[in-house]
């Protein structure tokens, strides 16, 4: 079931933990009373609609109404993107790299030589999603702005052509490539084939955040490839047509 | 036990209501989805759950061998069997690792999907979860991790570059593993390299 403006939050909540981070983007915090959707949003300055979407298509997969995403204000899609890409550096990934090393200080020699592996690897991977979002947030968000910008204001000149043709969003969403695949070998690597450890409950700790990074970052790539990407190509193709 | 999804993509009903009653004999209440054209099937995300797809031989076209490749790599792990009493296009045959004779008796049949499935003991199919890895395997496993490109595999192993794609699909394929990093990992916990080596590959 789906959930709607006079969903309470306490509910939805009930219904989904995993819905959490998902308010913390919209500056959310737990205490919610009986507060509905609407009630909340509005308190906020929220926008429901969106914030509607947001939950909802996190909460059921098969939920995902494309059009209605394209029909968003582009900043505010970036505004939950880069809140997201906060979540994930500030807070989860540095939650995963302790348990990892605690993991590995608290296990005997023969096995510790195999936790150093995977806390190598798990810096390579935070390296690549460390590059991957400053990327993001340095050269393709500011580079979205500016054409967004200049479309809305009608103040489309010779240089925005220059930079859409130089620096099309294709470019990078073809290449937007895919670090989840690290994470899901780290998975594999643990569930399959790491001796057992001593410290089952940190282990299982460590492996249940794994994969809530995961379906978060799932959530995060397709919003960007069906959504954001999708609404920069057109916006080019404005300023495109705008020229001719 | 539980059977895997499975999905038949066949444009013979007969053929799929066949499959479907004899896969009903392994077990009562399987998920079973049915399609047939390729357009259909809907995409496979890489951290669902395994899926066995059946596939008839009237799909296999020349005009769907992209859209079967594709397929086939949206989730390493699901397995593709054939259901043809001939050969198998060549493009295609990475793709299969199974093939059934729509010919055979119902039995053979049987047998062959017991197998499949992993369902007979000691059976070597994949949801038995034997992932041991060939010799040829391993060996190229371990050029993998030491951080040789495909062209130094092939040179060192005297092997057609082609035929290193192969291994290295098979080797994803069977350990679940995609990234060269976490093979070297895999390769390392196993003894396949040692962890100096691993330190000097550069990767």
């Amino acid at each position: 079931m789906e959930f709607t403006i006079h969903s309470k939050l306490a509910d939805i909540i009930h219904r989904n933990y995993l819905l959490l981070p998902v308010l913390n983007r919209f500056d959310i915090q737990l205490g919610f009373g009986d507060r509905t959707v609407e009630q909340l949003c509005m308190e906020k300055g929220i926008h429901t609609d969106f914030f509607l979407v947001m939950i909802n298509s996190f909460h059921d997969h098969d939920y995902f109404p494309q059009e209605r995403l394209l029909s968003f204000p582009l900043e505010l899609i970036l505004e939950y993107t880069r809140k997201s890409h906060r979540f994930y550096l500030d807070f989860k990934v540095p939650q995963i790299e302790n348990m990892i090393q605690q993991l590995s200080e608290s296990a005997d020699a023969p096995l510790r030589k195999h936790f150093i592996l995977i806390e190598k690897f798990f810096a390579q991977y935070k390296a690549e999603l460390i590059e991957h979002i400053q990327e993001e947030e340095n050269n393709i968000y500011p580079y979205i702005t500016t054409i967004d910008k200049a479309v809305n204001r009608g103040t489309i000149t010779p240089q925005h052509v220059v930079l859409i043709e130089k620096n099309p969003i294709k470019t990078y969403a073809d290449r937007h490539d895919n670090v989840e695949d690290k994470l899901y070998d780290l998975k594999n690597l643990i569930i399959k084939y790491l001796p057992p450890s001593q410290n089952n409950t940190l282990s299982n700790s460590l492996l249940v955040e794994l994969f809530r990074l995961e379906r978060d970052l799932n959530d995060h790539a397709r919003m960007e490839d069906k959504v954001l990407f999708p609404m920069v190509q057109k916006i080019e193709n404005q300023i495109r047509k705008n020229v001719l | 036990m539980t059977l895997p999804k499975t999905i038949i993509l066949s444009r013979n009903t007969l053929a799929i209501r066949g499959l479907v009653q004899l896969i009903h004999v392994l077990q009562p209440d399987p998920k079973i989805e049915t399609y047939s054209s390729l357009q259909q099937v809907p995409s496979f995300q890489q951290n669902e759950e395994e899926v066995l797809v059946f596939i008839s031989q009237e799909c296999f076209t020349r005009n769907s061998y992209v859209r079967l490749e594709k397929m086939y790599h949206q989730n390493p792990r699901n397995c593709f069997v054939a259901l043809t009493a001939e050969q198998i296009p060549e493009q295609l045959q990475v793709i299969f690792e199974h093939t059934i004779n729509p010919n055979e008796s119902e039995n053979q049949i049987l047998d062959q999907l017991r197998n499949i499935y992993g369902i007979q003991e000691g059976s070597a199919a994949k949801y038995s979860g034997n992932t041991t890895l060939s010799e040829r395997e391993t060996e190229v496993l371990r050029t993998v991790a030491l951080g040789m490109t495909n062209k130094e595999i092939s040179d060192t192993l005297y092997i057609s570059t082609h035929t290193v794609i192969t291994h290295r699909k098979n080797i994803t394929a069977k350990l679940g593993i995609k990234t060269i990093a976490g093979l070297a990992v895999y390769a390392v916990l196993n003894g396949i390299i040692t962890a100096d080596e691993m330190e000097n590959s550069n990767l």
